[in-house]
């Protein structure tokens, strides 16, 4: 019974992902005792610690769930459509489609919905970012264009469009200084008080919306007749083909759901908080990017990217914290990216531990 | 006149990198390992080849052959841990692949910081050729290619040309292209597969090194941790090349022109006078390479077994 529960799929894939995440952290820390001498151990202990000791328990924690929720959606818009077999490195596009048309929504109409402009822009941001993954979506299935090449070359094209729609309006754009002007308050997401209970700090319902989100995710994949063709397509293409399943249709709307995710991430990111504002510049927010890892890291599985995208917000928080050590918060990347590099390799992981398990269970059984 | 030849060296410029990491790249997938971490190659080929050109003050032509070429064994050290866990680990290759795309930014702000103490690294720029003697007075000719040039033209030829030449007629490249198509009839004709595909994911690993430099030195003063996302477009050149090395020199050539055309438009009146957005200007480049790919044909060219894990008994 005890076997059933160390070796079920559950545990060892948690068991696989904690050892890559220490080979990641021992990395870590090799790197900063060879580049930061003296101040190495201290530096460690902040990412470990998340920079807690910095600024309050309950403030670290409050800048945790802060960070977490954009790159919890991307993750999830990634992960879910590797679930069907799509690499979605369209996700920066769609979030940032998702940015400007909360912000758009908040800007222009929180004179006409007042209180519930929020909830608008939450709905326009989703709404905006789906059709821009549908795009995708369409020219992948349709016109056999490869996910990879589409997703960069959208991903830009968002970029230079959404410049340019922020530039040419002067309810959004501050002239001459380069950004968006801020969020009208009504057009902020609630806090929920979760910025009082975690003193001071920039949380928001952004996180509980995260959550509910990656909830019904899970729900999609696990219940629903799509959610199971979707899945069985990222299984085998032809496999589900020959199934009966309409692998194009399934396709797409893998698609419009990661436009979704990755487009709500952009929103809840950007009416999260007071005085958010867009810089207008050639490069891509790096929050889309992110998504991958915490995609990977959480094994593309819904509920499982809640906890990766708190631990890599976790880690970033650290990061920041680090800097008051005269440590660049590259340092986590680092620590980010090997643990990633291992995740490729998590099969090894996997087997090595059923056969200590095997071994360890062996005279019992 | 001169607006052409500007024009045509400003396209070179773009196109060069572009030419050279797709052909580098392709060194890897023909052997049938995905090779998405060109972006993280070319920022390790420009950090190690742009400190290089820091510390070295002559600034000849044989300095910036030398930065090349150190430029291109940072390339071979990055992707090593790609290639142990895709070759011989059986990884997973895009999350390899991304993770040394994650992981080469950061590390070179790390390194950077940890030898010159600061976040850029800056390098006199002695490397562009006014003139080449002789030849940059042939008509035409002389001044799209040998005025306001740089030695990493001639270097993006020679990749083509033995990118071409590896593939068409070499028994390596022969053994290369077997090893993506169908790695266990390979091995049953006594090729060695793992020996095989390493040779070619070092190969691309080399000249995507050397890309990075050749992007660095003719359009930055200096490097700052970015290649400005070519790395991720020479992905996309391999695949709009359709994995023919002839192929890619067409695609970095649309997408350079493409490109320095909404880098340079304001030079030009006619199109300045339109008053179209410089948005939309940037925004071409990425939008005529979905358009032609909506058009073009639908055959891909991808090799058969690429991304593939090898089994060496298939059970």
């Amino acid at each position: 019974m005890a076997k059933k529960i160390f070796i079920s799929p559950f545990m060892v894939t948690f068991v696989a992902t904690i050892i890559t995440i220490i080979i990641g952290l021992l990395i870590g820390l090799i790197l900063l005792l060879l580049t930061s001498g003296n101040v190495a151990l201290p530096a460690f202990k902040m990412i470990v610690t998340g920079g807690f000791g910095l600024t309050g328990l309950l403030n670290g924690i409050g800048r945790v769930l802060y960070y977490a929720v954009p790159i919890m959606m991307t993750g999830l818009s990634v992960g879910f459509a590797l679930r069907t077999g799509i690499f979605n490195i369209g996700a920066p596009g769609q979030f940032l489609i998702g940015l400007y048309a909360g912000l758009f929504v908040a800007m222009h109409f929180s004179p006409q919905l007042g209180a519930y402009t929020w909830v608008f822009s939450i709905l326009a941001g989703a709404a905006c970012g789906g059709l821009w993954g549908l795009l995708q979506g369409v020219l992948q299935a349709y016109k056999n264009l490869n996910a990879i090449v589409c997703g960069i070359m959208l991903n830009y094209v968002s970029l230079f469009l959404v410049n340019m729609l922020i530039r040419s309006d002067h309810a959004l754009y501050v002239g001459g200084q380069g950004w968006t002007a801020p969020v009208p308050s009504v057009g902020l997401l609630p806090s929920f008080n979760l910025n009082q209970i975690f003193t001071a700090s920039a949380a928001n319902s952004g996180i509980v919306f995260g959550v509910i989100v990656c909830v019904v995710a899970f729900i999609i994949l696990k219940k629903t007749t799509a959610g199971f063709e979707m899945k069985a397509c990222g299984l085998n293409r032809d496999a589900a083909q020959y199934a009966g399943v309409n692998v194009k249709k399934a396709a797409i709307l893998a698609m419009l759901l990661a436009g979704i995710f990755a487009g709500l991430g952009g929103t809840m990111y950007h009416n999260g908080t007071m005085g958010q504002q867009y810089t207008l510049t050639d490069a891509l927010r790096p929050e889309g990017f992110t998504g991958i890892p915490v995609a990977l890291l959480g094994s593309n599985h819904p509920i499982a990217i809640i906890f990766s995208g708190l631990f890599i917000a976790y880690l970033e928080v650290g990061g920041l914290g680090m800097q008051s050590l005269g440590i660049p918060s590259e340092m986590v990347t680092i620590i980010t990216s090997v643990t990633i590099f291992f995740c490729s390799f998590n099969l090894l992981f996997k087997k090595m531990y059923i056969r200590l398990i095997g071994k360890a269970f062996g005279e019992m059984i | 006149m001169s607006m052409f030849y500007f024009f045509v060296q400003q396209t070179l410029m773009c196109m060069i990198p572009l030419l050279i990491v797709a052909n580098g790249g392709i060194f890897s997938e023909k052997s049938g390992i995905l090779n998405f971490s060109l972006e993280g190659i070319m920022l390790a080929g420009g950090f190690a080849g742009t400190l290089y050109l820091h510390y070295v003050s002559a600034g000849t032509q044989g300095d910036y052959i030398v930065g090349l070429l150190v430029a291109g064994v940072a390339g071979m050290i990055i992707i090593l841990p790609h290639a142990v866990s895709s070759i011989s680990l059986k990884g997973n290759q895009i999350i390899s692949g991304m993770a040394i795309n994650l992981l080469a930014p950061a590390a070179t702000v790390i390194l950077g910081r940890a030898i010159l103490g600061k976040l850029q690294i800056s390098f006199t720029n002695f490397y562009l050729i006014k003139q080449v003697p002789v030849l940059s007075n042939i008509p035409v000719i002389g001044g799209m290619f040998f005025q306001m040039a740089y030695i990493s033209t001639l270097v993006g030829v020679i990749v083509l040309l033995i990118a071409v030449i590896v593939f068409n007629k070499t028994k390596f490249g022969a053994h290369l292209k077997a090893c993506g198509e169908n790695p266990q009839a390979a091995a049953s004709m006594g090729i060695n597969v793992t020996r095989t595909r390493y040779i070619g994911v070092l190969i691309s690993g080399f000249i995507g090194g050397i890309g990075g430099l050749a992007f660095i030195v003719p359009n930055a003063s200096e490097f700052a941790s970015t290649v400005a996302g070519y790395g991720y477009l020479a992905v996309a050149v391999i695949i709009f090349g359709q994995w023919n090395p002839m192929r890619i020199l067409w695609a970095s050539l649309f997408f350079g022109f493409m490109k320095t055309l909404a880098n340079t438009y304001t030079t030009m009146p006619a199109l300045l006078d339109l008053g179209i957005s410089t948005y939309v200007f940037k925004m071409i480049p990425y939008l005529a390479t979905i358009i032609v790919l909506v058009f073009v044909t639908k055959k891909t060219g991808q090799p058969k077994a690429l991304g593939v894990v090898y089994e060496q008994d298939l059970k």
